[in-house]
């Protein structure tokens, strides 16, 4: 276990690059529950996750040690990343094609399990209210799964489409939503991790 | 590997570790060769500063290193003075303006180193003149001389009046001149015999002699000659205008005719021969350079002619101060331009750090 402070671990990661994969363990978990409770999709919130650290790790030599510790500048990152994704419903894989790194699908299992992470029940009634902003197909799909409560199995087949293709729609839509919301000023989240 | 549940995370942090890896000996390939270059590029960088204030102090200074390696000795070097001027230096007589040396030496004319028996200031070019020991003084002795002085500054245009007028008081004249940079210049000036030693004292005052040489080239055996020759050819005419009125046929006639030519011919060319050698011997001539100070003389091929160590050295000297002095001067006008360089460049970098801070901030 690496005992250095994270400050010390982005200094040190200008000339040893491997040091930056220890800030990353450290808070790899939080910042994809902070991307995933502000934009509601999994998808999303992986992906910005990654772009996320790739830009950190890409940038590391611009971190200026202000005393303020370390991850807060990488949350700086993120917040820059998340409102170019508000601003334009998309997420660049800029710094991930810098550095070689490949864009990964989310694995099905993760794709539930950062679902948890978002709690939407203080969000539901202003869900319904997006909703209607939705296309006919991402809103149904949110609404199986989101409102009733539906499993991605159950959700494509009363959709008759592939789990795949049922979990797309649900991540659009929710994408959709999280903005729809951004726009209207209600916050999805109010503390950062 | 990081303790997660998320798959993702996982091969994320794969994706991360591999980039590190890379980017890890990138580092190390480039390391020494990013200080090699930037040894390099800063070589590059003082080097190019040198030159431009190589450049800029050359220009600086005219274009030119001034003239100081080139405006002592002038064109006569450091000759000593052979001029009795009542001075010491009368002793001196090295040459190195690459005339042959004349003959006899100088000194000899100027009666010092024994064996000769004429005076300083004396005329030569007379015929009917007498020596001390009462005998015709039939010495025929042609004399030239140089002098390069420095004047002060500022005063070349005066001193050129004055060297005008040094000719006309000894009743000669300048017979050419030439001027560069209205503050050198080089004069020859053809003056009477009997004025030469006048003339020459009155030139040394125009300034600091840097260098004086009198030649004295004895030609009194070649006009002898030449007078003998002149008699025997003037009896031969005597002769042949007998002949020419004993002469009764036509055949007789041309042959004395065409001798008469011929012997006529000889005369005029011995009366032309000795009318230049009294010619030259009646009047000398002085050249004249006179420079200011830092006045610029073409005089280099001297040392080309005439190779000397010493002045190899010293001007080698010379050249190597010159060059310091127009990198030093380059520097004077450089420093401020790169001290305003820096603090612009203090400035940006202040500005983007701010900005750079503010945008993490924000």
């Amino acid at each position: 276990m690496d005992e250095r402070s994270d400050t010390e671990l982005l200094l040190a990661s200008r000339a040893d690059p491997a040091t930056f994969v220890e800030l990353y363990r450290r808070h790899a978990e939080d910042l994809l529950r902070y991307f995933a409770r502000r934009t509601l999709d999994p998808e999303a919130a992986a992906e910005l996750t990654a772009e996320t650290f790739a830009e950190a790790f890409a940038s590391r030599r611009n971190y200026r040690d202000t005393g303020v510790n370390g991850v807060a500048w990488v949350y700086g990152i993120a917040r820059h990343q998340l409102s170019r994704f508000y601003r334009t419903g998309t997420i660049e894989a800029k710094a991930r094609g810098s550095l070689g790194m490949n864009v990964r699908d989310l694995p099905a299992e993760d794709y539930e399990r950062i679902e948890e992470l978002v709690d939407l029940a203080p969000i539901r009634e202003a869900l319904v209210e997006a909703l209607a902003t939705l296309g006919s197909e991402q809103r149904d799909a949110l609404q199986l799964r989101v409102i009733d409560e539906l499993s991605y199995t159950d959700v494509a087949s009363r959709l008759g489409c592939a789990e795949a293709a049922a979990r797309q729609r649900v991540s659009r839509g929710l994408r959709r939503i999280a903005i729809v919301l951004q726009e209207r000023g209600l916050s999805l989240a109010t503390e950062v991790e | 590997m990081m303790d997660t549940e998320f798959a993702f995370l996982t091969e994320l942090e794969r994706d991360l570790a591999e980039a590190a890896r890379v980017e890890k000996r990138r580092l190390t390939a480039t390391a020494k060769p990013r200080r090699a270059s930037h040894r390099r590029a800063w070589l590059g960088a003082a080097a190019s500063f040198l030159t431009i204030a190589f450049v800029i102090g050359f220009l600086a200074q005219g274009g030119g290193f001034g003239s100081s390696s080139q405006s002592a000795g002038g064109s006569f070097s450091t000759v000593g003075s052979a001029v009795g001027d009542g001075g010491g230096d009368t002793q001196s007589n090295r040459r190195v303006n690459g005339t042959p040396a004349a003959a006899p030496p100088v000194q000899a004319w100027l009666g010092q180193s024994g064996g000769a028996s004429y005076a300083v200031g004396q005329t030569n070019n007379q015929d009917s003149t007498t020596s001390t020991s009462g005998q015709p003084d039939l010495s025929k002795i042609i004399r030239d001389g140089a002098i390069a002085v420095t004047i002060a500054d500022g005063s070349f245009s005066d001193q050129v009046k004055r060297v005008v007028a040094i000719a006309g008081a000894n009743d000669g004249s300048v017979l050419s001149s030439t001027t560069a940079g209205g503050d050198s210049g080089t004069f020859t000036l053809r003056i009477p015999a009997d004025n030469f030693d006048k003339a020459l004292l009155q030139l040394r005052e125009l300034g600091t002699v840097d260098a004086s040489e009198v030649h004295g080239q004895d030609v009194t055996a070649e006009y002898i000659d030449a007078k003998a020759h002149l008699k025997i050819y003037l009896s031969r005419r005597t002769v042949l205008y007998d002949l020419m009125a004993q002469a009764t046929t036509i055949g007789s006639t041309l042959t004395v005719q065409n001798q008469l030519e011929q012997v006529q011919l000889k005369i005029d060319q011995i009366t032309g021969q000795l009318r230049y050698l009294d010619n030259q011997v009646a009047e000398s001539t002085i050249k004249v350079d006179i420079h200011e100070p830092d006045a610029a003389v073409a005089g280099a091929t001297d040392d080309i002619r005439n190779p000397s160590l010493g002045r190899a050295f010293e001007r080698a000297v010379q050249g190597f101060m010159n060059i310091l002095a127009a990198v030093l001067i380059g520097f004077g006008y450089l420093i401020p331009l790169l001290v305003i360089a820096g603090v612009i460049y203090l400035v940006v970098m202040a500005v983007r750090r701010r900005s750079r801070r503010t945008a993490d901030d924000g």
